[in-house]
């Protein structure tokens, strides 16, 4: 006897469509697998063979061979169960001999026949309807990530029968956009840029960095803060597009970090990692290749605070993500492209001891802090396009409260975004940061002064060429923030300012 | 057989005598070799009526008898260019002759300070200010133009800066090393250890190869207060180095010159506190020029700066600023103010001593 049921399987960061054949035969009693399997699918064997089990249905002892295609595409998860079992059951006659080509069955079999969650069923489901198929199955827990996707049935199911008499055409299945719920993400933290005090100048260069897309770094004293700044960033970030939501949330499903019950992900990502992360958590990688941070933190946000500390070789590997906006990862078995268009915020103090230059805290000589710098190399420090000082504050500061709301922020952020939206309709991305030679040619044209101030610099050894693009495309969002059309020589003068130190 | 030079090198190494009492020793016998000849070979022995008490006293004491030590001293010295003058050679400052414990041996590269150069010390804390460092350096610099010599330490901070104002000016700075004059300390001023030579000298009084040990500083400075005409303290903090130099030149008779700070300046404690134990204060070099007699030449008319680069300076000279500072506290835009920074910093008149931190060169 034969049959043949359809699943899925992630590999990476994509969704592979699997075919799931079994061949019941006369001979000595086994279950076999084959396909090119991880040990987590192969481990199926007992869970599917118990669970059928015990949602009533009897297996006579027979051999039972189970292949997975296509063979040379390693399978991983747990998501195989229920196609398995389903397989299994039709060729035992116990679900109709009708054709099941044309639904996908994902689900993880528990003993007691119960469908548990899995992971990546987001994009499985996205494969499932761009490969054709009508219907699929998934997990109850997963209905809240998967329920968007349209033009496909999505049917929940909580146990094995519930599946088998659906097949059979004796009960109805949810769907998954009746049995979605989603909780309402409270506002965890009531983190907003208002409680900053002072300090405009950080404050502005965060909302240009985040309004651009810029890379952006903090060097200051200890408390002076920038991790305050950083994780406020999120507040003036504006939130996803549908098409990057479905993106994000395929790569978070994937990495198993969707939520009980979180629908799409709206806000950008934000992470940060601590200093002692690999290379390989960083970039990604591993036996079966998983996304690093910098994947996780695409259109959003990756913080390294504390810059010196993390290790080198880490700081510079990240250095093909952000010129490439990717990341390859090669391995033996399998050489693999994720996307990594993350912006990069760093915090570091000046040096060892923090206070430099000021003198009645800091005593560390000039060869003390080129050594402190020295860690982090020049060309990394150069990707940084936006580079600002935090001080230390005094009394003066805390009294006076001049402090700009998040509000305030998010709308100006939102306005240049728009601008750049419109610029950019024809490219296929969204902010300034991402602009190539030509586009600099194109949306940057400067005054006649303005050109002879910066060819002066050119000149005077004081910019590169990387150098000299680098500061047009800031100040060409730092003049869509003004929602000029023109870059005007202020807007030119802050960018320049932006730049880091040349000094240490 | 020997040189002179060498009872000089056996006679400093002398373990058990006193510097205080080996220039007593000196005194009166009036050569090294004479006290070698009285020890050890009395037939060579000249008196030339020498205290009772002293010659007790040797007769007492048991010393080395051996001149190879010194021998190889002085074969390594001249061969890694090291020169050494002795307290009885009429080569030896005089100047120094002044102290108690004048050190019998000086090693040299370079050259020392001429009986009629007028040498000024300049000395003060390592962890300089940059207020510090740019005083010094424009001390030295302005008494380089009227060809007067400075003599420090080649200690980090004002030390440095002082050496470099006047060796820029191509002039004769002297420094005295708390080490031997073979060990470059601290090593980070390697380049300026080189080049002093070339106009000025490297001194020291301890053997070559002789490390830089905490006890050898204080004997060190005395060198210093001891050869200056006048010294200058920059920066001071309360318990300073520097304070104990100002007080031997004081013993020594030296107008002790400072600059002052503001009181709330670490930095400036030990200044002030000098101020007021009634030292001069530094205002400029005018005041030292009235004190050593030199008259006013036509100086050399600084350009005084106008406008905003001139009211940029004159913000920056109280102490670094940061920039939103400087925006907010003078009435120009804000492009104005960064683009004229940076001709600033072009002309070496500015500094960005840290991101957006900026600073009088």
């Amino acid at each position: 006897m034969y049959s043949e049921v359809y699943g899925s399987t992630i590999f990476g960061l994509h969704s592979y469509v699997v075919r799931v054949e079994v061949d019941i035969s006369s001979g000595l009693p086994c279950f076999e697998m084959s396909g090119l399997l991880t040990s987590e699918v192969r481990e199926a064997k007992e869970r599917v063979r118990i669970a059928i089990k015990n949602s009533g249905y009897e297996l006579k002892p027979q051999r039972i061979v189970l292949n997975y295609s296509p063979a040379n595409i390693k399978k991983s998860g747990t998501g195989l169960d229920l196609p398995s079992a389903v397989c299994i059951l039709q060729a035992f006659n116990y679900i109709k001999d009708i054709s099941l080509s044309d639904i996908m069955f994902i689900g993880e079999l528990s003993f007691d026949g119960s469908i548990r969650k899995v992971k990546g069923g987001l994009p499985s489901v996205i494969k499932a309807k761009c490969a054709g198929f009508k219907k699929v199955i998934i997990p109850y827990e997963n209905a809240s990530e998967c329920f968007v996707v349209r033009g496909i049935e999505i049917f929940v199911a909580k146990n094995l029968k519930d599946v088998v008499l659906f097949l059979n055409e004796e009960n109805n299945l949810e769907r998954a956009e009746e049995v979605a719920k989603i909780n309402e993400i409270k506002n965890k933290a009531s983190l907003d840029f208002s409680d900053i005090c002072g300090q405009s100048l950080v404050v502005n260069a965060a909302s240009v960095a985040v309004a651009g897309f810029h890379n952006f770094l903090m060097i200051g004293p200890p408390g002076s803060g920038k991790s305050m700044i950083a994780k406020r960033l999120k507040t003036i970030m504006p939130n996803l597009s549908e098409e990057e939501s479905l993106y994000i949330t395929s790569i978070y499903s994937i990495a198993g970090l969707i939520g009980e019950n979180e629908g799409l992900l709206k806000e950008r990502p934000y992470r940060s990692p601590g200093q002692n992360i690999s290379e390989s958590a960083m970039l990604g990688g591993g036996n079966n290749p998983r996304p690093g941070e910098v994947t996780l933190a695409s259109k959003g946000v990756l913080f390294l605070d504390e810059l010196t500390q993390y290790k080198s070789n880490v700081l510079e590997a990240l250095r093909q993500p952000l010129e490439d906006r990717c990341v390859t990862v090669s391995r033996v078995s399998y050489s693999m492209k994720f996307n990594a268009d993350f912006m990069l915020v760093g915090a570091m103090n000046p040096c060892k001891c923090g206070y430099y230059p000021d003198r009645e805290k800091c005593n560390c000589s000039d060869i003390d802090i080129s050594k402190y710098f020295g860690k982090l190399s020049t060309p990394f420090l150069d990707r940084f396009d936006i580079t600002v000082r935090t001080k230390a504050l005094n009394l003066n500061d805390f009294e006076n409260k001049e402090t700009i709301s998040s509000n305030t922020l998010k709308e100006r952020v939102l306005v240049a975004m728009q601008i750049q939206k419109e610029r950019f309709k024809n490219k296929n991305y969204l902010f300034n940061s991402f602009m190539q030679a030509s586009d600099i040619e194109e949306f940057c044209k400067l005054s006649k002064e303005n050109m002879k101030l910066m060819e002066d610099l050119f000149i005077k050894n004081e910019l590169t060429a990387r150098g000299y693009h680098k500061i047009l495309k800031v100040a060409r969002t730092i003049a869509d923030l003004e929602e000029r059309k023109e870059i005007s020589k202020k807007h030119l003068v802050r960018a320049l300012m932006y730049r880091k130190c040349i000094n240490v | 057989m020997y040189d002179e030079i060498i009872y000089d090198i056996w006679f400093s190494a002398l373990e058990k005598i006193s510097l205080r009492k080996k220039n007593l020793l000196i005194n009166q016998f009036l050569s090294s070799k004479n006290i070698y000849n009285y020890l050890f070979n009395k037939n060579s022995f000249i008196n030339s009526n020498i205290n009772q008490k002293i010659i007790e006293y040797l007769d007492k004491i048991t010393v080395s008898k051996d001149l190879s030590f010194a021998n190889l001293i002085y074969k390594k010295a001249v061969k890694n260019k090291i020169n050494i003058v002795s307290y009885t050679s009429k080569n030896y400052p005089s100047k120094l002759r002044n102290l108690e414990d004048a050190p019998i041996l000086l090693f040299f590269r370079g050259s020392l300070p001429k009986e009629e150069e007028v040498c000024v010390g300049i000395v003060g804390a390592r962890s300089c200010s940059e207020y510090g460092s740019y005083v010094s350096y424009n001390i030295a610099k302005d008494l380089a133009r009227y060809k007067i010599s400075t003599i420090s330490g080649l200690a980090v901070g004002i030390d440095t800066y002082a050496h470099r104002g006047t060796n820029d000016m191509n002039e004769k700075t002297y420094a005295v090393l708390g080490c031997g004059v073979d060990i470059c300390y601290p090593s980070v001023n390697i380049n300026l250890y080189n080049k002093i030579p070339l106009n000025g000298g490297i001194i020291s009084e301890f053997f070559p190869q002789t490390t830089p040990k905490p006890y050898n500083f204080p004997m060190r400075n005395r060198i210093i207060a001891g050869l200056c005409d006048i010294l200058i303290v920059v920066e001071a903090k309360e318990k300073s180095g520097s304070l104990i130099t100002a007080d031997m030149a004081l013993e020594m008779g030296k107008e002790i010159y400072v600059v002052p700070g503001r009181i709330t300046d670490p930095l400036s404690v030990g200044c002030n506190s000098l101020i007021n134990q009634g030292a001069n204060i530094y205002q400029g070099i005018n005041s030292i020029l009235e004190n050593v007699n030199i008259s006013l030449k036509n100086e050399e008319s600084s350009t005084k700066e106008v406008g905003i680069k001139g009211e940029i300076l004159k913000f920056l000279t109280e102490s670094k600023k940061d920039i939103e500072e400087i925006i907010h506290t003078l009435k120009y835009s804000e492009e104005e103010i960064y683009l004229t920074i940076l001709e600033l910093i072009r002309e070496n008149k500015v500094k960005e001593i840290s991101q957006n931190i900026y600073a009088k060169f």
